[in-house]
């Protein structure tokens, strides 16, 4: 059974549930192996802050026992998944990737743990991210760096560097992420995954640490668009705690698969920027790919590309040092150069800034939308411009560095935050390096159904399929 | 006296007056990430911010343009 379970382990969630629901495998047998998997891959990646065994096993117990009953929950049942560690848990500490943060256990679990928990996923534990939620390499000095699941020596992504780590190493089958100006997207993208950055509103913030709330968003990490739109179809919706939620229906995202994508009119949105050519030819091919599937594909510019980044910056930097001000002040020489660093400008920029920032939000969505998105359900961009770089290249420790390094690895993502709209990045070939190339897919608000559906058929025309053995961390510990 | 410089001795000036915070970053760097940041929106901002306009804009535009496949 053991052995039979490590290899249900490197399935799809959607397999897994399958193999769940039939009887072929227990959530208990499941959960022990995803168990060992985490424990084996740990010490090359990091992608793991606390592994919950007992709580996770108690919880796949529960899970087996309903199932014995006749009761099946859904697609989540039983699941093994594991999430960033600014998701509070009740009964757990929530350090938040810092040392600023103690170990006050929590007093209640964040709604979106909450939908998970009623779904029948089983919680394995609390994983890596960038201090304090902010930052795109997977960098922590508080916890060591998280390595990529492909090659150790490159950078995971951030911030929810061990949410794509824990996915890609095949120790659990989803991961939830939180999204400011990429933190999602870049993470899955570094480690062959598919994530997604909802509409802004779509899923709830209620007991998740913020890097900025006008911003934030949380959403899934998985292997693939189905596994995707599985934990989406289980999280999103309104709450009432947290005003910020959309009151708009939630439809079956796993259902609307087949459906979702029909008649979609794709196009390209040009980058003006600097591309890697590895990139750029990764984008070619896909963008191949979409006319086969599709019809023509078309360009489109954003001119105003650069100016959602200072947008989006803007409000990022002033919610941050207005939440990080009084640690700041009292404990400032506990958090990282490259925190400390980025939050500072947010004392100093003027009320007035951030508050046009805000104001031209909704101006700046509707002529995005009229314009770029005129007449396409879909623009296709790179997730990076640059291939996934080596922990020395990105290091933002280094003196006057993470400036620079943020601002390159997040050129493409961060826009789409300030305009609030729904991003699913996909996994799309492989760079000169053998690491993964990911583009983005960004739809209309609320059109992740549809977004999901095009990068399903998407995956299968450029022949993309998971493979957790082929990264670097499991063939060496297969071969040890 | 130069902009940068001005801007950087403003940072010093804020960063211990203002907010009683201790800087662990050097201010020309500071100023420099300020003033990019602060011509970019204020030129964009300028003649686009009408009296009615508010922050709640934003969540009705995202209802009003929702995508035909989420119904």
């Amino acid at each position: 059974m053991a052995n039979a379970a490590e290899q249900v382990l490197d399935l799809s969630l959607a397999d897994a549930a399958a193999l769940i629901r039939d009887g072929s495998v227990t959530s208990r047998a499941l959960t022990e192996a995803a168990i060992r998997r985490a424990h084996a891959v740990q010490p090359a990646t990091n992608a793991f802050v606390a592994i919950l065994a007992d709580r996770a096993l108690a919880e796949a117990d529960a899970r087996d026992a309903e199932r014995r009953c006749g009761r099946l929950r859904g697609p989540l049942h039983g699941i093994p998944l594991a999430h960033k560690d600014c998701l509070e848990r009740s009964g757990e500490p929530m350090r938040v990737g810092s040392a600023v943060t103690d170990e006050t256990p929590g007093t209640r679990d964040a709604t979106v743990l909450t939908r998970l928990s009623a779904a029948g996923a089983v919680d394995l534990g609390r994983l890596h991210l960038n201090e304090m939620v902010a930052g795109p390499t997977g960098q922590n000095p508080a916890l060591g760096d998280c390595r990529n699941a492909w090659d150790t020596a490159r950078v995971s992504g951030g911030s929810s560097s061990g949410s794509a780590v824990a996915v890609a190493t095949g120790a659990v089958f989803g991961a939830m992420g939180s999204d400011t100006g990429g933190s999602t997207r870049l993470p899955a993208s570094m480690n062959g995954l598919f994530g997604v950055k909802p509409t802004y509103g779509r899923v709830s913030r209620a007991g998740v640490f913020p890097r900025a709330f006008s911003l934030d968003c949380v959403g899934p990490i998985a292997r693939t668009a189905k596994d995707c739109a599985i934990l989406l179809g289980a999280i999103a919706g309104v709450d009432a705690a947290d005003p910020s939620t959309l009151d708009a229906p939630v439809p079956d995202y796993a259902a609307r698969l087949a459906t979702a994508a029909a008649g979609s009119r794709i196009a390209v949105l040009v980058d003006e920027g600097r591309q890697h050519p590895d990139i750029a030819a990764g984008l070619a091919a896909l963008r191949a790919a979409a006319a086969d599937a599709f019809g023509p594909v078309g360009d489109r510019r954003f001119p105003q590309l650069e100016s959602c980044y200072a947008l989006g910056d803007v409000i990022s930097k002033v919610e941050a040092a207005t939440l990080h001000g009084a640690w700041m002040a009292e404990r400032g020489h506990l958090y990282s150069q490259a925190v400390y660093s980025r939050t500072e400008p947010g004392l100093h920029l003027p009320a007035t800034r951030y508050l046009e920032a805000l104001l031209l939000r909704a101006k700046m969505l509707a002529r995005f939308l009229a314009e770029t998105m005129a007449d396409a359900d879909v623009l296709l961009c790179p997730t990076t411009p640059v291939p996934v770089p080596t922990r020395v290249e990105a290091d933002i420790e280094a003196g006057g560095r993470v400036f620079a390094v943020v601002a390159e690895l997040t050129r493409l993502t961060r826009p789409f935050s300030f305009l609030g709209l729904p991003v699913v990045t996909m996994p799309i070939g492989l760079d000169g390096n053998g690491m993964p190339i990911g583009a983005q897919l960004i739809g209309r608000p609320l059109g992740e159904a549809r977004l999901l559906a095009v990068a399903d058929r998407l995956a299968a025309r450029v022949g993309w399929s998971f493979a957790p053995r082929r990264t670097a961390v499991v063939r060496d510990l297969a071969a040890a | 006296m130069a902009d940068a410089d001005r801007l950087a001795a403003l940072v010093v000036t804020s960063t211990d007056v203002l907010h009683r915070v201790p800087s662990r970053s050097e201010p020309a760097r500071i100023a420099s990430e300020l003033e990019r940041l602060n011509r970019n929106v204020r030129d964009l901002a300028r003649g686009q911010i009408g009296p009615y306009d508010q922050p709640g804009d934003f969540a009705a535009t995202l209802l009003r343009h929702a995508d035909p496949s989420n119904g």
